[in-house]
């Protein structure tokens, strides 16, 4: 007797065959011994590991709930709905105008990617795949970041949330459509103007470092995410970023890194409170963040302090 | 007649459901709390079941509630709230993998598949302790390699349509279909030695 294969005895378990096919699996059975013991062998199998949830108690969905709230009520301090919109502006101002020219294919590559990634059909299965990659790949040296290829999948870059926003594109009409925006506003364009080296990308930071340490007296700025341009209501971060030389001396944050601290604080909670720039830009702590390539003249060590 | 009110309270439960998700998408936190509450259980039980983990469970299902939370403006209420929700908990679950690294895969051949000849347990096993199967079932689970368990938790646990997985994972049905032929192939013949050697180790 030809038996039909396992796959098509499944899906008539699962009920997913058309009624004709499942009439003749149904005559099939009635005649094959064989056929019908494997089925039932499968579902007593199922039942009895579908069967042997036991949901946890209540008061362990009530604290979690809780835990959400805390971390919902911390989280507002920055509007929550900027969460990828922020990943995609840390994206555009660090790859387009911070990187020096050959690095650039860092975080901007990475967001184009995550929009290619979203119109494409498969990607959880693809994502399952790469997730078994080594973690070895994402502490790339220096080098073979210069020669990263497109290839290379970082995770919190290519959440396949569904969402249909592009976010760094939204993000950078609202600029260009804001000349005008207040002084305090992050992203304001007037800062903007008065950083054309930034604009070039051919600067890098440590231009911006150096110019903004000399310009200005405090060494310590209290972020502002007034970003009128998006049209929401001011929100304090609840933190500031304190930036340090080997030699102890601060330097004021610039707004790029202000940004990037912002939308990494965002996308990510395990985002070290210190982290360190150099010439190989931040390093990371542990795998799950993208690297940042940001060529400082000098290292500075980068501390998140909350208010 | 009960029929119909039965009908009537699933309309009702969806109707209440698709004004909730409305006002969440609109922002209301209250709303997205009464989400959470509506799905949390099924939330961490599709991730206790991914990842195989109850303290990993628990930080999926609180990271992908937030991120859901974050993402919530971006919801097309045309697709069921526990399919979008699902690739959110899909790709926390992937970042809590890769850090942990520690389920070893389960190399499988692709051609691998019942042939319509034996492949059938012994009649010992089926009778012993229904939790003692379901736990050697778990553990074969577990050890089957992430796509083929996610596959099978979909169908087997969540008892969700192919297409409905096909649609979840953004892959095509066929795939859904023979990715779960061998996902339950594997399980049996993992479970079969351990049932006949009384407990030898499957990973």
């Amino acid at each position: 007797m030809n038996c039909p294969e396992s796959s098509i005895l499944m899906a008539y378990m699962d009920g997913e065959l058309e009624p004709e096919s499942a009439a003749s699996i149904r005559e099939h059975l009635a005649g094959c011994g064989e056929c019908r013991a494997f089925l039932e062998t499968q579902e007593v199998l199922e039942r009895s590991w579908r069967d042997s949830w036991q949901d946890p108690p209540d008061f362990r969905f009530s604290a979690m709930r809780k835990r959400l709230e805390t971390r919902n009520r911390k989280k507002a301090a920055v509007p929550a709905w900027l969460i990828g919109v922020a990943a995609g502006v840390a994206a555009v101002f660090l790859g387009v105008r911070v990187f020096p020219p050959e690095r650039q294919q860092g975080l901007e590559q990475m967001v184009q990617r995550e929009i290619q990634a979203r119109h494409e059909e498969d990607l959880p299965a693809e994502i399952m795949e790469t997730a078994a990659q080594p973690a070895a790949e994402l502490e790339s040296t220096e080098e073979t970041a210069h020669q990263e290829t497109s290839d290379t999948p970082t995770p919190e870059t290519r959440p396949a949330e569904p969402s249909t926003e592009v976010p760094s594109i939204a993000f950078t009409d609202a600029l260009q459509e804001s000349p005008s925006s207040e002084a305090p506003a992050f992203f304001s364009l007037d800062e903007e103007a008065a950083m054309p080296d930034m604009v070039t990308g051919s600067g890098g930071i440590a231009g911006s470092t150096g110019r903004a340490a000399e310009g200005s007296a405090p060494m310590e700025i209290t972020l502002s995410s007034s970003r009128s341009f998006l049209e929401q209501p001011v929100m304090e971060p609840g933190y500031h970023i304190v930036c340090e030389r080997p030699d102890g001396t601060l330097v004021p944050p610039w707004s790029e890194l202000a940004a990037f601290v912002d939308s990494m604080l965002l996308v990510s909670d395990d985002f070290p409170s210190t982290f360190r720039l150099d010439s190989l830009g931040y390093t990371l702590e542990e795998d799950g963040l993208p690297r940042v390539f940001l060529g400082l003249e000098a290292p500075l060590t980068v501390r998140i302090i909350p208010d | 007649m009960i029929l119909f009110l039965v009908l009537l309270a699933v309309g009702a439960e969806a109707e209440e459901e698709a004004l909730v998700i409305g006002k969440a998408i609109g922002g209301d936190r209250d709303a997205f709390g009464r989400l959470v509450r509506m799905y949390e259980k099924r939330v961490f039980r599709v991730a206790r079941r991914l990842c195989g983990c109850d303290d990993d469970a628990w930080d999926i299902t609180q990271e992908s509630f937030i991120r859901a939370m974050n993402a919530m403006d971006g919801f097309d209420p045309e697709f069921r709230f526990f399919t979008w929700i699902y690739r959110i908990v899909h790709n926390v679950a992937v970042n809590f993998h890769r850090k942990s690294s520690r389920r070893a895969e389960v190399e499988f051949e692709d051609d691998y598949g019942y042939s319509g000849q034996t492949i059938t347990l012994d009649a010992a096993p089926l009778n012993a302790a229904a939790e003692e199967l379901a736990i050697a079932v778990g553990r074969a689970v577990e050890s089957l390699s992430d796509p083929l368990r996610e596959v099978f938790v979909l169908r087997v646990d969540q008892e969700l349509s192919y297409s409905e997985i096909a649609q979840t994972l953004g892959i095509a049905v066929g795939t859904v279909m023979s990715r779960l032929n061998r996902a339950r192939t594997q399980v049996r013949s993992l479970l079969s030695p351990e049932m006949k050697g009384g407990g030898g180790e499957l990973s």
